[in-house]
């Protein structure tokens, strides 16, 4: 749906206080509402089924899913990781246990996962990823992001999560659909209407003098109104975004259910999108970016860097789960992932290389979790790809049935581009 | 339409010349990209129009050819070739001329660059050797200074340099060459790579800058090649040394990868203990003396060292190698689909030069070439770093007290803005891409508002001196002078106008806030 900016920007002529007035109904409905939300509320659902808020999760780097999810009970796997590999369940520094499964555990540094995955609400899929064999980091993130390999990347220069909101219609206003919180826009959101790249939500608004702040904003949006992509419909969305965050106090939101998120950027970042779902400003896409996990050397998997990286992702997304649990998990669909693992086997520096296949996390009140979903491949050498966890499940069978029956969108064609997915069940 | 572009020489406000050249970015920019249904479209189209633009009546290879073709040629080759237009930057280039001007910019260590040497003093750290830094500011516990040193001097060089030109390569090849300084030993060692090979080599041979960087102990250190042994390779910078530094994806196997790692085994570093700290050492001992190959090539056994330097000349050598480069050099200093015959041309210098750098930007501004890529119909946005040192050249932002508080300032902002030097983390260098700056309007905004509104601290826009004699009905023009020549958008100009007409009179916050909203202006974002 294409908006005509020249409107969008002044609201279709109301003025800002109209434009808040005018929906003050919705926020009335919510008697009880805390401080931090705003007044302006939209219905979440259209008709024609339920629609999630998409949390993307991207580790960026290449993330060792070996080290997050460690496939124990494969024999191999220890062979292949002598220094850097995480003990079976029940040794010393042992991994935690997943119901259901003995193949599989989860790092110690991971355990808070087992919260979701115990009230089945996390999925985990193993050996999954972008089946293209590139090893490069920013070729394997492109094509992911395209929603495509790179046989097809250069027929598309939007990116899947684009095409599903220019492929649907908004679950709300329209002012913002998706955010990233990043300083720049991933390539997985380009292409996508109303979606920003806002690193801070707290504090997003026009800077210098009140007195003439109105006026700067009128002539602002006059100048970029006819702008084309990327600067003018940013524009337009900054605008709708200001007013949208506007009553939000991101500072004075406490999180639901008991709820700590780690006082980290990711943590921080989980708590705005939390406190943005709750708020029903009509989002639907977030797009986090936690760099980072390119650990040639180090790697630390029980006591090092990945430890800590991991450890800070796992209690973030308990906190994130704990939060929404009570009221919102049947609205929000969250995934992680990443564009590759890495090698199965380590190198001298205590690291590991360019990897392949690797571990997924999907969770959300509407997903079929508390078990990993895998056709495990094993680390045998004879069972590598090129030295490398081969992939078994393609990441779009995943996302495209998180587009199909949690985002309500039909036009698989569209956001996954020469590709018939598989689709795995993973979604209630 | 043709491609003329009248002359704006003057600083006076409200030329005709200055509304009709406004005219053609307007025509360029929005009524040409209006008739294509989308970016994609219109890019086409707007390629397509250029070749239709009247060429050089000129013969080729004449004197005259070297003159000045067009001034519109001239604004573009200052604007792509600077850290930020400025009018006393625009009446040294039209006293010079086209060519002049590249040739005095090419030549840069014959300018003088005095004031900014004496700025630059404020910074020891960064004539230090990495062995010095290690021992004079690294101290358990306490901020290294020298990390915010380097950043601060970017900032600095890029604001204050005559030599523009070569501290725009600087930022190109500082993202080629990505370095995170954050990244452990590189709050050490990348001041020395900074130094030794990246400005050392800007301006002189691709083949020497390569080398250099091989043998850095930052990029060493970055790209793990520093623990690459025989016992277990680290293949971290052979690949990234083929698909970022030299050949691309595409033209090089998984194979490949692995065998050159082999061959840079023993590649590494002197460590913190040792006198050389942070130089290159190669380890005999610590180097797989098997055959390997690469690219075809088969090295060794037995290949040392010298098998290693050998495959970087085969990178080097190349043709994917020479289109490579040449295309990323056209993408940074003309437009983000360069066509493929400047780009050709280009490489061809780089083949027949054997990497040199400025016979290669002497051939992506031939006229031919620049009149072939119409950059001025295609204006690329400017990266937020570029927006700052811009915005700061065009409005004449003086330092107030030391540069050192500036500086850190200024730092502050680009933190903001997710562009702070040497502090992308992957290895590809910040994107030069307009899907990923484009679409954060808002801290560009709240920057120019901030700097206007003399907010920032230790740093102060005088505008009294710079609207000195304009009146509140010239207010605008002068805005657009001051930042673009008198180039900006006539709409933006008209809402600009507007706005300074909207004050009872042109006061000093009437200035400010004109001058800040055309800095706010689409026409601005643009180079």
């Amino acid at each position: 749906m294409q908006h005509d900016p020249r409107r969008d920007h002044d609201h279709g002529g109301l003025s800002r206080r109209e434009f808040v007035g005018s929906t003050a109904l919705a926020g009335a409905a919510l008697v009880t509402a805390p401080a931090w939300l705003p007044r302006a509320s939209f219905a979440r659902t259209l008709a024609g089924g339920p629609r999630d808020v998409l949390v993307h999760v991207y580790l960026r780097g290449g993330a060792d899913g070996l080290s997050i999810v460690p496939p124990v009970g494969d024999p191999e796997y220890y062979l292949r990781r002598p220094t850097l590999s995480i003990p079976p369940p029940g040794a010393a520094n042992g991994a935690t246990a997943l119901p259901g499964t003995t193949l599989f555990a989860l790092s110690p540094a991971a355990a808070p996962l087992l919260t979701p995955y115990q009230a089945g609400k996390l999925l985990v899929v193993h050996a999954t990823g972008l089946v293209d064999p590139s090893r490069s980091h920013f070729d394997a993130q492109k094509y992911m992001e395209l929603g495509t390999t790179g046989a097809f990347a250069g027929q598309t220069t939007t990116g899947w999560i684009g095409r599903h909101l220019a492929s649907s219609t908004p679950l709300g206003n329209g002012l913002l659909r998706a955010m990233a919180l990043q300083d720049g826009l991933p390539t997985a959101l380009v292409g996508g209407p109303a979606s920003l790249p806002i690193k801070d939500p707290d504090g997003f608004d026009l800077a210098g003098q009140l007195s003439t702040k109105a006026a700067r904003r009128l002539r602002i949006a006059n100048m970029y109104a006819g702008e084309p992509a990327p600067l003018g419909p940013a524009s337009t969305a900054t605008f709708g975004t200001v007013d949208l965050l506007n009553g939000i106090s991101f500072t004075g939101y406490v999180p639901a259910n008991g709820a700590v998120y780690p006082n980290s950027t990711f943590g921080n970042q989980l708590k705005w999108t939390a406190t943005m779902i709750k708020a029903g400003i009509g989002l639907e896409a977030v797009s986090i970016d936690i760099g980072g996990w390119d650990l040639h050397a180090q790697l630390g998997p029980l006591t090092g860097t990945m430890a800590t990286k991991t450890s800070d992702l796992a209690r973030a997304i308990e906190a994130f789960y704990l939060d929404l649990s009570l009221t919102h998990l049947d609205q929000v669909t969250l995934v992680v992932m990443s564009e590759f693992g890495r090698r199965a086997g380590e190198n001298a520096s205590s690291g590991t290389d360019h990897g392949h296949g690797n571990c997924m996390l999907v969770m959300g009140g509407h997903v079929v979790g508390g078990q990993v979903l895998s056709n495990w491949p094993g680390l045998a050498s004879n069972q590598l790809d090129n030295g490398d966890l081969a992939i078994t499940i393609d990441h779009r069978d995943i996302l495209a049935e998180i587009v199909l029956d949690r985002l309500g969108n039909p036009n698989l064609g569209t956001v996954f581009p020469n590709y018939t997915p598989t689709l795995r069940g993973i979604t209630v | 339409m043709t491609a003329e572009v009248p002359p704006v020489a003057s600083s006076s406000p409200a030329s005709e010349g200055a509304a009709s050249s406004a005219f053609e970015r307007m025509w360029s920019r929005r009524l040409l990209l209006g008739a294509g249904v989308g970016a994609g479209l219109a890019l086409a189209g707007s390629r397509g129009a250029s070749a239709q633009l009247p060429t050089s009546t000129q013969p080729a290879g004449s004197r005259r050819q070297l003159a000045p073709v067009e001034p519109g040629d001239l604004f573009v080759l200052v604007n792509r070739t600077s850290q930020g237009w400025s009018e006393p930057l625009w009446a040294e280039a039209t006293a010079r001329g086209y060519q002049g001007y590249l040739e005095w910019q090419l030549d840069h260590q014959a300018i003088g660059d005095a004031a900014l040497d004496a700025v630059l003093t404020a910074f020891p750290s960064i004539f230090m050797t990495s062995k010095q830094i290690q021992d004079g500011y690294v101290v358990p516990g306490m901020t290294n200074v020298a990390v915010a040193e380097l950043k601060k001097a970017c900032v600095l060089r890029s604001i204050l340099s005559q030599r523009q030109l070569f501290e725009h390569m600087v930022e190109f090849w500082t993202d080629h060459f990505n370095i995170d300084q954050s990244d452990g030993e590189n709050q050490v060692l990348k001041t020395t790579d900074d130094r030794d090979v990246i400005r050392a080599h800007a301006l002189g041979n691709f083949r020497d800058l390569l080398k250099a960087s091989a043998h850095s102990g930052a990029m060493l250190y970055y790209l793990d090649n520093f623990s690459n042994r025989n016992t277990g390779v680290n293949e971290n910078y052979a690949r990234e040394i083929m698909e970022l530094h030299t050949l691309a994806p595409g033209n090089y196997t998984e194979t490949d990868v692995r065998e050159l790692a082999k061959i840079l085994t023993g590649w590494t570093i002197w460590r913190q203990a040792d006198a050389n700290y942070g130089t290159f050492r190669y380890r005999s001992e610590w180097h797989d003396n098997g055959a390997h190959t690469v690219l075809g090539h088969v090295y060794g056994p037995n290949g040392g060292q010298a098998e290693g330097e050998a495959a970087l000349d085969q990178l080097l050598d190349h043709p994917a190698c020479a289109n490579f480069i040449a295309t990323k050099l056209c993408k940074w200093l003309l437009s983000y689909a360069p066509p493929q015959s400047v780009i050709d041309d280009v490489a061809l210098a780089y083949t027949r030069t054997n990497g040199d750098i400025k016979t290669m930007i002497r051939t992506v501004f031939k006229p031919d070439n620049v009149q072939l890529a119409a950059p001025h119909l295609q204006p690329k946005l400017k990266r937020p770093f570029a927006f700052v040192t811009s915005l700061m050249r065009a409005t004449n932002a003086s330092f107030t007290g030391t540069p050192t508080t500036g500086a850190q300032t200024l730092l502050n902002e680009l933190v903001k803005f997710g562009h702070m030097p040497y502090a992308w983390g992957p290895p590809d260098g910040y994107p030069d891409r307009e899907d990923y700056w484009g679409n954060a309007v808002l801290p560009r905004w709240n920057f120019a508002s901030r700097l206007l509104d003399n907010l920032l601290n230790g740093i102060s826009v005088d505008v009294t001196a710079l609207f000195a004699g304009v009146s509140q009905a010239q207010c605008a023009e002068r805005c657009n002078q001051l930042l673009l020549g008198g180039r900006m958008d006539p709409a933006d100009v008209a809402e600009v106008h507007a706005f300074a007409m909207s004050f009872p009179s042109l006061t000093t916050q009437a200035k400010r806030e004109s001058l800040a909203l055309a800095a706010s202006s689409p026409s601005y974002q643009h180079v």
